[in-house]
């Protein structure tokens, strides 16, 4: 097989066993960059998700927006009940509709180009994707007409209308779906010997990403059937501290399905922008069986000022036991930079402590986004994350602005950042177009990450001054009595709003870049992509 | 064991492992600094 | 003649036992576990 030798551009590494693979005759192209085969059915539906992720981006992004300059005191832009409304749509379209739209497309990039297989099935893709999207439209256009004013998390007694409902259960049976047509790939990969030994390591991480999503997926199907029919005036009002941690096991656990997909998304990364492999296959695989094993329970954080549940249960399931998925995060965390450090050595980059680091790709979008996205997930997300999950120290933290400080350095400076890094190669390599601008491109994931730092850890220190999250006013205007809350914390929440507004700059940026690229961008079809 | 899985040879990553032992300094520091917080505010007698 | 593997890789290698054991442990240390918690609770009584 030939191979394009130019830095920046990915190559398959090694040929898959049986090269012809099961595609049918017409069925598949061979990639003109890497050489990889691409089957041309699940190159449609890896196109569809992607598009429409991004859109649910942008929709989450201006949503992202507003929020940023109603929680910076001296703009206060948006009214009470629009600040709830939007709210509650930055939640689902960012942390729901974006991220999982994209990870389907992974999936079926993984399943069918790394295992070089057909997609199972056309028909249960087209299902998946009517169904996720007319889902998503439902929800959305619920939010914004005002009929879904419950935030994401529509703890009930809160109730909105039904088709707020039956839009999350479309979308959720809607990604089972092509969950499930991804697993039904790996069976007949499988079967049909298409590749060798044991499944890539990207592919094993998308496996664990698909599984955790059958458990996020299951909990969703389980909390929301209930909710839809109480909304319908059929049975009664679903416990609420049942619903409180049967919903957890929708919410949380669908961002460990990010978490899986975007380390996944950093071995891939680091590969085709340094070259780097993993130390030891062994060892990167058993941290993700951690993942599969243990991450699901650290739901119960959410839980750990409720009085329903009791301390053993608590601390079981956000300190021993998910400590082993915290081992894996760390694990993750030490092979991808030191892949990065060993394959940069190899190239001659070998002098002093950082010599390899300086000498890094910064320049490529890719791998910056990439790198970044290490960074900020494990210092900022890391860090946070396990001490705000200490069962006594929560009591500290719990509904104050810490949290989101918390998860926006791991869904956005983590998850979101990656997945950006990883469409500066989807759409040259899958879209076959390229990215105009290229200079913007190289700055994108920098201001991002900027922005999205400086904001997260605002709010971390304003939740460190009492701020409550999700406050439309935390002057208490027209209350007879004030919060008092300290000058330092006004000046934080200042610094929120700057930060929402370079990260909506870096976002903003992207999103233009991405769609100009695909529908504008200059083809490279019968021939590499050029490098970054 | 098959030969990819196989740990390759000169495995050395000082840079890793300064950014690592870092990040568990900060994560230490940290943590510390949330448990004195919360010794400030309740009081155990 | 094919490599004897080792256990750890045969479960790695076996998506569906994974993908089981994946579910199952949830369902076991977070939900059932909490749901039997929630029900186990005695009713409040009013002062």
């Amino acid at each position: 097989m030939s191979t394009i030798a130019i830095a920046g551009t990915p190559q398959a590494s090694e040929p898959p066993a049986n090269v012809a693979g099961n595609h049918p005759a017409g069925a598949v192209r061979k990639c003109d960059t890497t050489g990889l085969p691409v089957c041309k059915t699940a190159e449609r539906y890896v196109k569809l998700n992607a598009v429409m992720a991004v859109v649910f981006l942008l929709v989450g992004g201006v949503s992202a927006l507003l929020l940023g300059l109603t929680r910076w005191p001296s703009v206060h832009l948006l009214p009470v009940d629009w600040f709830y409304r939007i709210l509650t749509a930055h939640g689902l379209n960012m942390l729901i509709f974006w991220i999982i739209f994209m990870e389907v497309a992974i999936l079926y990039f993984v399943g069918t180009t790394l295992l070089n297989s057909r997609l199972a099935s056309k028909a249960l893709a087209f299902t998946s994707f009517a169904m996720m999207l007319t889902g998503a439209l439902l929800v959305n256009a619920m939010v914004f007409t005002g009929r879904a004013d419950v935030m994401m998390t529509s703890y009930v007694p809160l109730r909105a209308h039904p088709g707020f409902y039956l839009g999350v259960i479309l979308f959720a049976v809607g990604t089972l779906i092509g969950v499930i047509n991804f697993f039904a790939t790996v069976y007949i990969a499988k079967r049909d010997h298409t590749y060798e030994g044991s499944v890539p390591l990207v592919a094993f991480g998308a496996i664990a990403a698909a599984i955790i999503a059958v458990v996020t997926l299951l909990h969703g199907a389980i909390v929301m059937i209930p909710a839809f029919l109480w909304s319908l005036d059929l049975i009664g009002q679903p416990d609420a501290a049942w619903y409180r941690l049967v919903w957890w096991g929708l919410g949380h656990q669908s961002q460990q399905i990010n978490v899986a997909a975007m380390v996944s998304v950093w071995y891939f990364l680091a590969h085709i922008t340094t070259g780097a492999k993993p130390l030891n296959q062994a060892v990167c695989r058993g941290a993700f069986v951690l993942y599969i094993l243990f991450i699901n329970i650290a739901s119960a954080h959410h839980l750990l000022v409720d009085p329903g549940v009791g301390a053993t249960w608590k601390i079981w399931n956000t300190s021993y036991a998910m400590y082993l998925a915290v081992l894996a995060s760390m694990i993750h965390g030490f092979t991808v930079p030191a892949s990065v450090e060993l394959a940069m050595r190899k190239k001659g980059f070998d002098k002093g402590l950082f010599g390899w680091l300086f000498a890094a790709p910064w320049r490529n979008p890719g791998f910056s986004a990439f790198f970044l996205s290490l960074v900020i997930f494990g210092f900022l997300g890391g860090i946070t994350g396990v001490t705000l999950g200490t069962q006594q120290i929560n009591i500290i933290a719990h509904n104050t602005l810490r949290i989101p400080g918390h998860f926006h350095t791991t869904v956005v400076g983590g998850t979101s950042l990656a997945f950006m890094g990883l469409c500066y190669y989807v759409v040259p390599l899958v879209f076959r177009r390229e990215y105009a601008w290229r200079g913007l491109v190289r700055v994108q994931p920098y201001v991002f990450a900027a922005g999205i730092t400086l904001m997260a850890l605002a709010m971390s220190f304003a939740g460190s001054y009492g701020v409550p999250r999700r406050h439309w006013d935390i002057e208490f205007s027209g209350a007879p009595f004030s919060p008092g809350f300290d000058a330092a914390a006004h000046f934080m929440m200042g610094l929120v709003g700057v930060g929402a507004v370079v990260a909506f700059i870096g976002l903003l940026v992207f999103i233009l870049l991405t769609v100009h690229a695909v529908f504008l961008g200059r083809s490279n079809e019968g021939r590499a992509m050029t490098a970054w | 064991m098959s030969e990819e899985n196989r740990p390759e040879e000169n495995h050395k990553t000082p840079g890793t492992l300064v950014l690592t032992i870092l990040l568990l300094l900060s994560f230490a520091l940290y943590y510390f600094a949330n448990w004195k917080a919360l010794a400030d505010v309740w009081h155990v007698r | 003649m094919e490599e004897r593997k080792h256990p750890i890789q045969r479960l790695m290698d076996n998506t569906w036992l994974l993908l089981f054991l994946g579910v199952v442990l949830t369902f076991i240390s977070y939900t059932a576990w909490g749901v039997i918690e929630l029900m186990s609770l005695p009713n409040a009584t009013l002062p």
